[in-house]
């Protein structure tokens, strides 16, 4: 089973997201909206995504979608504080945060093959929307 | 100089220091970020030491390592931008060579303050020359040591130099292109602005020297 955080500086572009993903999802996937700082500040919070993989731990591998900047700081930092045997399930994602969630956990509803997954995810900084 | 001693009331009163600066100098850091970054280094800094500030009292019994590692806890907690899990690992890691210690040698110091800028490296996957807090802390720490280990500086001394060259090293990202942040999208545009993250490093070395015995 797969695990997938959005870490996005907007609580509500996290949950919003969510929203549209698990339109997608059959209920295969675990998907959590770790988004925004302390108080629904703008910001990215380490604990909120701590608390987050904390919480997947079930879960045989874990995919971080971050937007930008300290998105990346605060996932990596989370990561670190949490021991090595969770530390190896999760893996921050290189990808566009809303066409890689969706590919994402649209093909992890496929298969449970991380690298697979991954790279559907990636493929969404290539994807065309108008031809 | 093996009787210099810091002790855990030198810790507090660099704390409460910290909390009073960060309200302070607020303004001039969401100036200073404004320019180049989101504007929110200075706010981000407020709330989280206001954070360090309600709760301080409280963990004053407790031994050094664990007075920084709540305060690292809550800025990493209240701070929404990178200087969160900077600064926060920058104090949780600090105090991490003394754990359990309510004083510490001026070598054990020196020790904090490596364990505390290594983080703060790691993390933000920074050098010198990217113009980011690094560019402050880096030079400072490596001066400090140069200063009480080959150069015969008294502690007190030593503390001024690396304050110093702190200084000069926030200085220096004024010029510079940054390669870190948001700042880094702005190419040649960030050039002739201080770096933030650099400028509250400052402050922070200030506050360590002034408060040393």
């Amino acid at each position: 089973m797969t695990g997938v955080i959005i870490v996005s500086h907007s609580e509500k572009l996290a949950e919003g997201l969510r929203d549209i993903v698990m339109e997608m999802n059959d209920g295969s996937v675990d998907v959590i909206a770790a988004g925004g700082a302390d108080g629904g500040r703008i910001g990215t919070n380490t604990l909120k995504i701590k608390a987050a993989i904390e919480s997947l731990t079930k879960c045989d591998h874990i995919l971080i979608f971050v937007d930008l900047g300290s998105a990346v700081l605060c996932s990596e930092t989370a990561i670190e504080m949490l021991d090595d045997a969770i530390q190896e399930k999760v893996h921050i994602v290189d990808a566009p945060l809303v066409e890689g969630v969706i590919g994402g956990v649209v093909q992890a509803t496929i298969c449970n093959d991380l690298e697979q997954i991954i790279a559907t995810a990636k493929e969404g900084a290539t994807l065309r929307k108008v031809c | 100089m093996s009787d210099y001693i810091l002790n855990k009331d030198y810790f507090i009163a660099v704390i409460e220091d910290l909390i009073e600066m960060a309200e302070e100098k607020k303004e001039y850091f969401i100036q200073l970020d404004s320019a180049i970054g989101d504007g929110d280094h200075g706010m981000n800094l407020s709330i989280g030491f206001r954070e360090v500030s309600k709760n301080l009292e409280e963990w004053k019994s407790e031994d050094i390592n664990t007075i920084f590692k709540n305060a690292g806890t809550a800025l990493l907690d209240k701070v929404g931008g990178a200087a969160g899990p900077l600064y926060g690992g920058f104090f949780m890691k600090f105090g991490l060579p003394v754990k359990g210690k309510d004083e510490v040698t001026f070598d054990e110091f020196i020790e904090m303050m490596e364990s505390g800028v290594a983080i703060i490296e790691k993390r933000g996957k920074a050098v010198v020359g990217d113009a980011t807090m690094v560019d402050t802390l880096r030079p400072a720490v490596d001066a400090m040591k140069k200063a009480y280990h080959d150069d015969g500086c008294s502690p007190k001394e030593a503390m001024k130099i690396a304050m110093e060259v702190g200084a000069q090293g926030s200085d220096s990202t004024v010029p510079l292109i940054a390669k870190k942040g948001r700042a880094m999208r702005l190419g040649e545009r960030a050039i002739g602005h201080r770096d933030p993250g650099s400028a509250s490093s400052a402050a922070m070395l200030e506050i360590f020297y002034k408060h040393m015995p």
